[in-house]
């Protein structure tokens, strides 16, 4: 996340350079505007982004840049509120608050800005409420976060299925316990012939069960290590290629062995599970297996095996 | 010079006259119903446009809405969103206009020259004749294209907005935290098996003590009662350890075609493609175009298995019906049957439940409980079919499960008893605790609680006369519902007294108060047997429902019991504070916070519905 200068809009407006004439189009503005929001309204295909996992210090920087050139266009007071939430987002309550107190000056009377909710209370108002709220509390607690995960490329680890090969990378700054795990399990051979037990199809699929070995398939997915591990949420998000401990409904913590391989984004499940790596080629290999039906148990109809597990050279 | 277009002008013609002429606003066909669906009423052409529908207000400005302007929006949204199973409801054209009102109020409406990028006729000018005349044939001209795109567009770009726009604060996050997380503290009595140990151990139990505890006892009769087990012969197919030789031999003797093999493979195709051994399986399933003489299919791969049981298959048909057709069925019988027609013998002996279920696991999971339902003697009824294997059985022998006689277990008896009796020793202590410290409340409470069962049985004659109820089931009802309310009233009084009680009935006693906490509570399903001792009880504390459930000052009324300690304890909470916030996990911080953004961002949505869109654009119906 690149870090923003802690500076009210209206200095931004002044550092920022002045666009030359006819350059952007009120209209291409807009669009820009429109396409650079971080969410869309939820529904049940697009489920939402939450905001560990957008990168408010970019969406911050491109929304400035939106306001410079969108000055007295219709969209420069919906870019600074949006501005005002990104800086709200990124832990720059004080900007965030400077940038309200800007609109409510500037767009007075503009009708996005004085929108009442149910309770009579402006748009903008419950906005800078929300901003003195925080800065009160921040004066009196310290607000923690989690640091930015970061992929490690020297990490690739190669799953070898009998559909084909996975390569997953694992992360620099996160979940170390289940990389270890994973590993000190890839290398006694822990999931060698076992097989993808759970399909759920164009959703996920999930490995890691040594009674996956066996032929009767009521007792798959009953399996593990015998232990299990404790949770290490971090700020990744679940989407697709998300490689995940699996940890059943009800239970504390992650399972000893069991992962899942993800095919859509589930942002449900973060702070759920643990995600622990990403997948980096091969997500081809899992969407054809994905085409299959499941049977009763879940289980693919025809089993597709992992053969082993090829780690990285670091890790041998 | 003919235009290229000719014959597509042709085709066009030829099709209106073929096509029935529809008017831009002739009403759909109606749809097939199914009995007992809701019909939703179609929207007709008003027969007066200028009527006043409806006022609303968007900003500072009250705005009217006629019929017309109504059945235009309608005439609007028809053709991309009606279908003939599904007419437009009147409140969902209302809502669009309200909405769409409000977005282009506030400023979401594309501009114009955004709306030539949409305009499929300007972006894709070789495709706009067709374009042209299929709108025609829908009903749809390019303004009332535009102006649908336009207000649609609007409107996601305001939701879109307004999802984006939901902000969560860290006090939020942190009073939604600590409401789950509270620091209790709390006092306690324990009365532990262990102390009731030393007791007992102190003198030896007599055998009357010993044989009343093993004929009264569930836990001792469980650790040494005899399990069920069955005695039983099997006569078993099994392919896998046919004779390679004879089954070559045979094979050279009676060749089988592809197309008896092929029918024998299709009468049991299921069961065959079972069959098909794992590591072969995808062979089925190809990632790439194979030529055909390539495709492997399941027949081929178990073309084995269906020769061997042709061949061989029939022998257990014919051991089993020669069994079946003697007149006395024993187990040497079924040997003899076995070693004549080439297949296994297998004589499970005493197997119980467990036993059955892993020594005999290739003979399906199932096998006991069929075997127990028999009757000692009897054949089963049919050949029985698991996997590859064929066989058929018959139950022997069966020794349903008994206890050992006591003069057997005497012995060992004794530890198993001490360990019971001082566990429920300690529990019969701590009950009498519990009663002594009642007997005291009571003569406090008992006004009291005389007079809350007096208001409840007035309170339910009251409402049962309202209702003008007069059976007795009616009236006993009543009377249930405020009893137990009354009774659960009479809880509270009591676990509000009872603290003083605690504190001077433990004094008089001269037992230990023993003091934990601050703690949190921790609902994780941790095996606590896996646990040190300390932790044991830190655990069984801060996993307990009762305790949370208790307000500061209250006692538990009844004992807490926990078998991994093996002690009752009688808790008191002292006091419960709001844990800082600095005890908040980071993770958790996270956790709460996607909560309570998913219940904005959804907030938001629902801005969106039909009724909050009315109360906020107040509109008014006329």
């Amino acid at each position: 996340m690149k870090i923003s200068l802690i500076l009210p809009a209206a200095a931004l407006l002044i550092l920022a350079p002045v666009p030359a004439p006819g350059q952007d189009k009120p209209h291409e503005l807009a669009r820009e505007f429109f396409d650079v929001l971080p969410r869309k309204a939820p529904s049940p295909s697009h489920p939402p982004a939450f905001s560990h996992s957008i990168d408010w210090g970019d969406m911050t920087d491109r929304l400035g840049s939106i306001i410079v050139r969108g000055k007295d266009t219709p969209i420069e007071p919906i870019a600074m509120l949006m501005l005002g939430v990104s800086l709200f987002n990124s832990g720059e309550i004080d900007a965030a608050q400077a940038t309200f107190e800007e609109i409510s000056v500037q767009f007075a009377s503009h009708p996005l800005v004085d929108r009442r909710d149910k309770g009579g209370t402006r748009l903008i108002d419950s906005l800078k409420i929300q901003c003195a709220r925080e800065i009160a509390f921040r004066r009196t607690n310290e607000v923690r976060t989690l640091p930015q995960p970061e992929l490690d490329p020297d990490s690739d680890t190669t799953l070898n299925f009998s559909k084909g090969p996975v390569v997953i990378r694992f992360y620099k700054n996160a979940a170390p316990l289940h990389r270890e795990n994973f590993l000190k399990l890839a290398k006694e051979g822990y999931y060698d012939r076992t097989r993808i037990h759970r399909l759920v199809p164009a959703t996920l699929v999930q490995l890691g069960d040594p009674n996956s070995r066996e032929q009767d398939l009521s007792r798959w997915g009953q399996g593990g290590p015998g232990y299990t591990l404790d949770n290490e949420f971090s700020l990744i998000t679940h989407r697709r290629g998300t490689v995940s401990m699996y940890r059943g409904p009800g239970r504390p913590r992650s399972h000893g062995s069991q992962f899942q391989i993800l095919l859509k984004d589930q942002p449900n499940l973060d702070f759920v599970q643990t995600p622990f790596a990403e997948v980096v080629s091969g997500i081809d290999v899992i969407d054809a297996v994905s085409r299959q039906s499941p049977n009763q148990f879940q289980a693919p109809v025809d089993d597709v095996f992992l053969n082993g597990i090829a780690p990285a050279a670091k890790f041998r | 010079m003919t235009s290229r277009f000719t014959p597509l002008l042709v085709a066009c013609c030829l099709a209106a006259k073929i096509l029935p002429a529809q008017a831009v606003d002739a009403p759909l066909p109606a749809p097939a119903r199914r009995p007992g669906a809701v019909q939703v009423p179609r929207i007709e052409a008003p027969a007066n446009p200028a009527r006043v529908k409806g006022t609303f207000t968007v900003g500072t400005g009250e705005r009217t809405l006629t019929d017309g302007d109504f059945y235009q929006a309608y005439l609007l949204l028809r053709p991309h969103e009606e279908r003939p199973d599904r007419p437009l409801a009147e409140n969902t054209v209302l809502v669009h206009i309200l909405l769409a009102a409000e977005a282009e109020a506030l400023g979401f409406a594309p501009a114009d020259e955004e709306m030539d990028a949409m305009n499929p006729l300007k972006t894709n000018p070789a495709m706009a004749e067709n374009l042209l005349r299929r709108w025609e044939l829908q009903g749809i001209d390019e303004a009332k294209y535009l102006a649908y795109i336009r207000q649609t567009t609007a409107i996601a770009r305001m939701k879109d907005a307004f999802a984006s726009m939901a902000v969560v604060n860290s006090e939020a996050i942190y009073e939604n935290w600590k409401k789950d997380n509270l620091l209790h503290r709390i006092a306690y009595v324990e009365f532990a098996a262990a102390d009731e140990e030393r007791q007992l151990r102190a003198k030896t139990p007599t055998d009357e003590d010993l044989r009343r505890f093993w004929e009264s006892s569930p836990v001792a009769q469980n650790l040494y009662r005899i399990p069920t087990s069955v005695t039983v012969d099997m006569v078993v197919f099994d392919p896998a350890s046919l004779d390679k030789d004879e089954l070559a031999q045979l094979r050279r003797a009676r060749p089988i075609s592809d197309k008896e093999a092929l029918a024998y493979f299709n009468k049991d195709a299921k069961r065959f493609t079972a069959m098909v051994p794992s590591e072969k399986r995808h062979l089925l399933h190809p990632s790439q175009k194979l030529p055909l003489d390539q495709i492997v299919t399941p027949f081929e791969l178990v073309r084995d298995r269906v020769e061997e049981e042709i061949l061989l298959g029939d022998r257990i048909s014919r051991a089993f019906e020669q069994v079946k057709a003697a007149d006395q069925i024993t187990g040497d019988l079924m040997k003899k049957a076995a070693q004549q027609h080439g297949l296994r013998f297998h004589r499970a002996e005493a197997m119980t439940r467990e036993e059955c279920a892993t020594k005999l696991e290739q003979f399906g999971p199932n096998l006991f409980n069929q075997i127990f339902n028999t009757e000692p003697g009897a054949l089963c009824g049919s050949i029985v079919f698991e996997g590859p294997l064929k066989f058929f059985w018959r139950l022997d022998e069966k020794n349903v499960s008994t206890l050992p006689a006591f003069e057997a277990v005497r012995d060992k008896l004794i530890e198993t008893y001490i360990r019971e009796t001082a566990y429920s020793n300690a529990w019969e202590a701590a009950k009498g605790f519990i009663a002594r410290m009642e007997e005291r409340l009571a003569a406090e409470v008992k006004p009291e609680e005389d007079e809350i069962d007096r208001k409840a049985a007035l309170k339910a004659a009251e409402d049962a006369a309202r209702a003008g109820a007069r059976e007795p089931r009616e009236l006993a009802n009543y009377q249930n519902q405020h009893r137990a309310l009354a009774d659960n009233e009479k809880r509270m009084l009591r676990a509000s007294r009872a603290p003083k009680y605690f504190d001077s009935l433990v004094a008089s006693e001269g037992l230990a108060l023993k003091e934990f906490g601050p703690f949190t509570f921790r609902f994780e399903g941790i095996d606590r047997q896996t646990l040190a001792s300390d932790d044991q009880l830190r655990s069984f504390f801060e996993s307990s429902f009762q305790i949370k459930s208790l307000e500061p000052g209250s006692v538990t009324l009844a004992p807490l019991s926990d078998a991994t300690t093996r002690a009752h304890y009688i808790v008191k909470v002292v006091d419960r504070e709001e844990p800082p916030f600095e005890m908040m996990p980071v993770a958790d911080y996270h956790r709460l916070k996607i909560n309570l953004e998913r219940q904005a961002i959804f907030q938001s949505n629902y801005e969106w519905s039909p009724f909050e869109t009315m109360t906020r654009l107040q509109w008014k119906a006329r």
